[in-house]
């Protein structure tokens, strides 16, 4: 026996199917223009023959259209992808904007660059080679190296700037980061609960896909689905979202530090001059101080802290008893140490030019370390490490060299009056160098002649000090550091306009998955319209039938 | 590939394309305004580090070229500053000629006698030639006159024991200093206050209490240099150093010293006369009341070393006896001016019991003054102050007492030259029985009659004594107060050309060693002739067959010997000499039954030995000739015979120095009467060569060797080797003035001095003329650096246009396209967008 409204079933069925359809096209093309909004689709079918009509009539008749599900068209493999790339994309971007704002102020190729200024500084020493009793020429030399000098001293704050801008855009990165992942877990929490109960909470998807999206720029993350829909991610293998917790990633700032080769030495005697840092003889009118026992070594750190004003250096112990040295500054220090008679018994350390960075580091908690945590954080992590103290150890190198060559010269060179061993550079690293003010102010005191009884026609070490310019190597020095950050700047922009054109072809990808073409939604809604409205007519004739049987019915005849 | 488009993905590719045509186009309008293909190395690494090492290479280059016209410049001014000397020496040559030629007058000699003056001025002029504010033959001593004429009192003769004169040159320049300094503060000089050589300074008044002492010194140097032409002193502000010469112990003090010059700034004879009402300085009086004449005790010490040269306790050294109780301590850091600072102010503690004042000349030498001879005892050597008496050659007075009396005393020529010009020529004779008094006047009247020649007169006193007077006109000598250092203008990286030249290389031929070098490293071979060490002891039957003995890379082929020693070695002399004309070898007997070899073209004989051939007993090696009596003479002196040296197989390099050693030993020995010094010269490969040096005079080489190229073999000095003395210009044409008035009229011998002197005139001109030549080629290089260094830069710098500046026509027209691209991008976005099915729904 056929069930008499089964018709109707299925009209109805029909018409309600329909809506939901033209109200989920009206969704998509709502959303036709959000970043990250996937299309979504209403998977239908046919509903089979719930009543077993095909036994009693040949031919089944189904009982209309029924809707399935609520499908999100996304490739979650190609969002795998996209990811992969951009952390790599991203983090190419990043070092090569601060490597960039780094060569503007170390590279520069003009009047004002490096090179020129040093060419300058030579050239000017040997025109003074020639005429070494005029006056003029000799204090346009002065003002030459008072140039360089500042030029030096430009370099060295810009970059100690950089460094310090890429740590400050560290820390928001990281906090951004630890947002997102709390975020993450919120969502977690919601889909689970969504999709427990057998829906699909595709704007929620959406929402989650977009942080990851986002994540992904920041770090080298992995991604893993459980079976209720709540995704772990990692990074460098850490967990930093599971389920609905997360953890948050902490910034932690550890300094260079110069350690003895073995504990400080004792008994040891220091006089004037046994200890210089940065040209600053630390025993100085103390002198002297003697280390008994390890009970003495606060002595010691005392007078090496009470001048760290004019060092920038502190100093502290370690649990061995080894002397640590390290910088003030954040970012890169520059340690000029001298240790003479006991001094190097002392330290430990050989006396030397050192360059001290503190270096950045990630961490999830005490002692879990994120390394290589790719993305922005590592390129930022990258960038204030180690790129820029490169640069700032190259540049110390080389200038510590100028200093100490010029110097030696000069100072054993007689000026025009016949003093002798005055230096010409003070200061021994680029933060601090300049050129003697005594010089500056007076210059009958640069040192130019080799032979004691000082005649004022002697131009004979200026000349050496030009000739320094091709046995320092200082050319080559001064164009590896350009053109060394200038390569490096152009294999990350390669490598960053590759990546951007995978990321583009994914990204295309992507959108014709998951993106809305509003002319395929307004046929899909013309679509839709003729059938909810041919729906509707077979309702209508299905009511006439049914008026046929109820009102016609048993009046044959009248 | 993407098969579904969406309107996004339309939409961000229009976007993005039109992004990338946006960049290019900003890009290439940079390119356009700025001329630069790239700004930063990052844009195009590879160019950029070509670039920067064109920069720097053109920056080379440029300032390469730059310093060939400095050196062009300086060089072709001293060029043409030689150019007018050799001019005025061409003028001297001709007057000598004429002098040698013509006879001459009395008149025509004095003519003669002035105008040769002249031609020193002259020469003066150009040795002392400023450019750019430098004394240009100065070496490194730019800001003083390098030549300075001397006019001193030069006394010689072969009568000064009997006039009790002292030998010397006596420099007429003189200086005092003041006893302290002059006070800080306000300062005011009244109207006869100060009076130097009777020329009243004058007032003037300073109320600045803030005036230093050093200021108010400059003050007063330029009120006394106002005036010098009237007082013929100049004054300069000197640093006198620990404290006052009377009030020794304080810091080092601005005081003054005063210098009599002439007009022109040179020295000059007039004494300084210090008088007035007097001056306060600090503690004390400035100057006392004093005449400083040329009869004072002045010492001029060598330089002093710089940093510590060794402290010196107190009472070391003593003046006069009177110790110096004040230690001398030199600091590692000290100048050498310095530490003579510290000298002067330690002998000063000790003025006023001796009367020597010490001072420093602002170089590091230390100067001594006293009114009276001295004695300096215990003074170590880095004071360099001699222990001895200051008395007799140390610009002591030329006088040493009273004339002496008693018998007739003849004076002839060269019995008294004053300044060169001999006083006594005609013949003078002092009477026996004459007072000591009366000698006195005859010999200063000897002196006067040549006053206008020699520049000098004299007076007698009472006590007999002859004391002299400079009357400032004859310069007696021309002074050389350069240095032989020249700077260096680099003209590429190892090519450096010298900037100007020094005066001594340039004028001053006598203050330059002469020197010879040998022409060849020393070889390593023994010296003395290849002998037998004992009678040959061939077997009987014994053959030498090839490389047995060899000579030279001959072998010498003989035997069978029979076993007598006789025989054998002159079979063996017959069988060498029958090789001599290719060996060059000769052989003799050499005692009953020895060989010897002898080079017959002085090579080295170079002797293999082995087998049978070692029983000619002479050991193998490489020989040279002996050098006997007559082989080797150096300025006519024989420096042979030499002893033999044997040759040292196992040592080649010990060997050749040993030889040079030998050499050196030999001619150092008899340095005395060649006046020649002989040392090695080591390279860095151990090889030696010899170097003979002779200040200021020939080095000549002569061998009687009958062997041609002996000497030549064994030290690379060659027979009739000549090395000329350069001619001291001004030192020629001042000895001619001389003579021609020592000459008088006398024809004969103002024609063999002129003869001698034209050798003499003719050597200063040619040494003249080739350091001429010098600087013209200095000038001609400097000429070719500077146009190759513009044509390498003018290449480098196309090169750095083409690494680095954009093709302006193709960016512009690539521009073009670019704009046109950008357009149809605007055109197509518009286009698609405007294509939707909801046009057609």
């Amino acid at each position: 026996m056929r069930p008499a409204f089964l018709g109707f079933n299925i009209a109805r069925s029909a018409l309600f199917t329909h809506q939901q359809q033209l109200d989920i096209t009206g969704h998509n093309i709502a959303n036709a223009s959000v970043e990250g909004y996937s299309r979504q689709r209403l998977d239908v079918k046919a509903a089979p023959d719930i009543y077993g009509l095909g036994q009693q009539y040949p031919g089944a008749v189904g009982g209309g259209v029924q809707a399935e599900q609520l499908q999100r068209l996304r490739d979650e493999l190609l969002d795998r992808d996209w990811r992969r790339h951009q952390q790599d994309y991203s983090s190419q971007l990043k070092q090569k904007e601060y490597l960039e704002r780094l060569e503007f102020v170390v590279g520069s190729l003009g009047e004002t660059g490096l090179q020129q200024q040093s060419e300058i500084f030579f050239n000017s020493w040997q025109e003074l080679s020639q005429r070494p009793e005029d006056l003029a020429l000799r204090r346009v030399m002065a003002e030459e190296a008072a140039n360089l000098s500042s030029l030096i001293r430009d370099i060295d704050a810009e970059a100690a700037a950089l460094q310090a801008d890429a740590s400050s855009e560290l820390r928001s990165s990281v906090e951004r980061v630890n947002q997102i992942s709390s975020l993450l877990a919120e969502l977690n929490t919601q889909i689970r609960q969504r999709s427990g109960l057998g829906d699909t909470p595709a704007d929620l998807l959406d929402e989650r896909d977009r942080l990851l999206d986002e994540l992904a720029g920041f770090a080298r993350i992995q991604v893993d689905t459980d079976d209720f829909g709540a995704v772990q991610v990692q990074i460098d293998g850490k967990a930093i979202v599971d389920k609905d917790e997360h953890h948050d990633i902490q910034l932690f700032s550890e300094p260079e530090a110069l350690r003895g080769r073995q504990p400080i030495g004792f008994p040891v005697t220091l006089d004037n001059g046994d200890m210089q840092i940065n040209g600053v003889d630390i025993i100085g009118s103390d002198a002297p101080i003697t280390i008994n026992s390890p009970a003495d070594y606060g002595l010691l750190i005392n007078q090496i802290n009470s001048r760290s004003s004019s060092t920038g250096v502190v100093a502290g112990v370690d649990p061995a008893g080894q002397l640590l040295l390290s910088g003030l500054r954040e970012g890169s220090s520059y340690v000029n140490l001298q240790v003479n008679g006991d001094g190097l018994q002392l330290s430990a350390i050989e006396g030397g030019q050192y360059t001290l960075s503190s270096r950045e580091h990630l961490r999830i908690g005490r002692g879990t370390y994120i390394n290589g945590a790719g993305g922005t954080l590592q390129a930022l992590q990258q960038v204030r490490n180690q790129e820029i103290p490169r640069s700032m150890e190259r540049l110390n190198a080389l200038v510590n060299d100028l200093i100490e060559r010029t110097n030696d010269i000069h100072s054993n060179a007689f000026d025009l009056s016949g003093n002798t061993g005055q230096p010409f550079f003070t200061g021994n690293h680029p933060a601090n160098m300049n050129v003697a003010n005594s010089l500056l102010s007076d210059p009958r005191r640069i040192a130019i002649a080799a032979d004691a009884s000082f005649p004022p026609g002697d131009g004979s070490q200026a000349r050496a000090i030009y000739n320094l310019r091709n046995h320092l190597g200082l050319d080559e020095d001064i164009q590896g550091l350009i053109t060394d950050l200038g390569t490096r700047i152009d294999s990350l922009s390669q490598r960053e306009a590759q990546l951007e054109l995978v990321q583009e072809q994914i990204e295309n990808q992507r959108q014709s998955v998951a993106g809305v073409n509003l002319d395929e939604e307004l046929s899909r809604m013309l679509q839709f319209q003729r059938a909810f409205s041919a729906s509707a007519r077979v309702m209508n004739t299905l009511d006439e039938m049914l008026n046929q049987v109820v009102n016609g019915l048993g009046l044959v005849g009248r | 590939m993407v098969n579904r488009i969406t309107q996004q993905i339309i939409n961000r590719n229009l976007l993005n394309n039109i992004q990338d045509r946006q960049l290019s186009l900003f890009e290439r309008q940079r390119q356009v305004s700025t001329g630069n293909r790239y700004e930063q190395a990052s844009q195009d690494p590879r160019a950029a580090s070509v670039a920067l090492d064109l920069q720097s290479a053109i920056s080379a280059q440029e300032r390469f070229g730059e310093n060939a016209r400095i050196s062009q410049d300086f060089n072709l001014f001293a060029e043409n500053e030689l150019t007018s000397a050799e001019d005025s020496l061409q003028r001297v040559r001709e007057l000598n000629l004429r002098a040698a030629n013509e006879a001459l007058n009395e008149q025509q000699i004095s003519a003669l006698r002035i105008e040769l003056e002249g031609l020193v001025d002259q020469l003066l002029d150009s040795a002392n030639a400023i450019h750019e504010d430098r004394f240009v033959f100065g070496g490194f001593q730019t800001d003083s006159p390098p030549f300075v004429a001397e006019r001193n009192l030069g006394v010689r003769g072969s009568a000064l024991g009997e006039l009790n004169l002292n030998a010397g040159t006596f420099r007429t320049q003189i200086e005092t200093r003041s006893l302290t300094t002059l006070n800080a503060g306000a300062f005011a000089l009244n109207g006869g206050d100060l009076y130097i050589n009777n020329v009243d300074i004058g007032s003037f008044n300073v109320n600045d209490p803030g005036r230093s002492a050093a200021e108010n010194a400059t003050t007063l140097v330029e009120r006394i240099n106002a005036v010098t032409e009237q007082t013929g002193v100049s004054a300069r502000a000197v640093t006198i150093p620990g404290g006052s010469f009377d009030a020794p112990g304080g810091g080092p003090l601005e005081g003054i010293a005063l210098a009599n010059v002439d007009s022109n700034g040179q020295p000059s004879n007039r004494e300084i006369r210090v008088s007035g009402r007097g001056l306060d300085g600090v503690g004390g009086p400035l100057f006392r009341n004093e005449v400083v004449a040329l009869d004072h005790t002045r010492f001029r010490s060598e330089q002093i070393g710089a940093g510590a040269i060794g402290d010196v306790p107190a009472g070391t050294v003593s003046i006069n006896g009177v110790p110096i109780n004040s230690a001398m301590t030199f600091a590692a850091g000290n100048s050498a001016e310095q530490n003579a600072q510290e000298i002067a102010r330690a002998i000063n503690t000790i003025a006023s019991p001796n009367g020597v004042r010490a001072s420093t000349d602002g170089h590091g030498y230390v100067e001594l003054f006293a009114a009276q001879p001295f004695t300096i005892a215990g003074a170590p050597p880095q004071l360099q102050l001699p222990n001895q008496d200051y008395s007799q050659n140390f610009d002591a007075p030329p006088s040493g007492g009273p004339v002496t009396t008693g018998t007739a005393l003849k004076l002839g020529r060269g019995s008294l030259v004053i300044n060169g010009i001999d006083i006594f020529a005609e013949g003078e004779t002092l009477a026996a029985g004459t007072t000591a008094a009366q000698r006195a006047v005859i010999v200063a009247r000897g002196i006067n009659r040549f006053t206008t020649e020699s520049g000098i007169s004299a007076r007698a006193t009472a006590a007999g004594e002859v004391l002299f007077n400079n009357s400032n006109t004859q310069i007696t000598e021309v002074v050389y107060r350069g240095d032989s250092a020249e700077n260096l203008s680099q003209l590429g990286r190892d090519n450096l050309v010298e900037l100007y030249l020094s005066g001594d290389e340039a004028f001053g031929g006598h203050q330059r060693d002469t020197t010879l070098a040998s022409a060849m490293d020393l070889l390593a071979a023994g010296l003395g002739t290849a002998v037998s060490t004992a009678n040959v002891s061939f077997n009987a039957g014994d053959t030498l067959g090839p490389g047995d003995f060899n000579i030279n890379g001959t072998d010498i082929l003989v035997g069978p010997f029979s076993g007598v020693a006789a025989t054998d070695a002159s079979d063996l002399i017959n069988a060498i000499n029958a090789q001599s004309n290719v060996t060059n070898v000769s052989a003799s007997l050499n005692g009953p039954a020895g060989i010897a070899l002898n080079s017959d073209d002085g090579n080295p004989i170079v002797l293999n030995t082995a087998n049978a051939g070692v029983r000619a007993q002479i050991p193998a090696g490489t020989y040279l000739n002996a050098i006997g009596a007559g082989d080797f003479q150096i300025n006519g002196v024989d420096i042979g015979p030499l002893a033999t040296l044997p040759f040292n197989a196992g040592n080649p390099v010990q060997n050749a120095q040993d030889l040079g050693q030998l050499f050196v030993d030999a001619i150092n020995a008899q340095a005395g009467l060649t006046g020649v010094n002989a040392s090695l010269n080591l390279s860095n490969t151990g090889s030696a060569r010899l170097v003979l040096s002779a200040p200021g005079q020939d080095i000549r080489i002569d061998s009687t060797s009958p062997v041609p190229n002996a000497l030549f073999q064994a030290t690379g000095l060659s027979d009739g080797t000549v090395i000329r003395q350069e001619q001291d210009v001004f030192e020629t044409v001042i000895r001619l003035r001389q003579q021609v008035v020592n000459s008088g009229v006398d024809r004969d011998v103002i024609e063999s001095l002129s003869l001698q002197n034209l050798a003499e005139v003719s050597d200063s001109l040619d040494s003249l003329v080739a350091q001429r030549v010098k600087l013209g080629v200095r000038t001609q290089r400097a000429e070719l650096v500077e146009s190759r260094s513009a044509l390498n830069a003018e290449v480098l710098q196309s090169q750095l246009a083409d690494n680095r500046e954009v093709d302006l026509s193709a960016a512009i027209s690539q521009l073009t396209q670019e704009e046109t691209a950008l357009q149809a991008a605007f055109a197509v976005t518009q286009r698609i967008n405007n294509l939707s099915l909801l046009n057609f729904i």
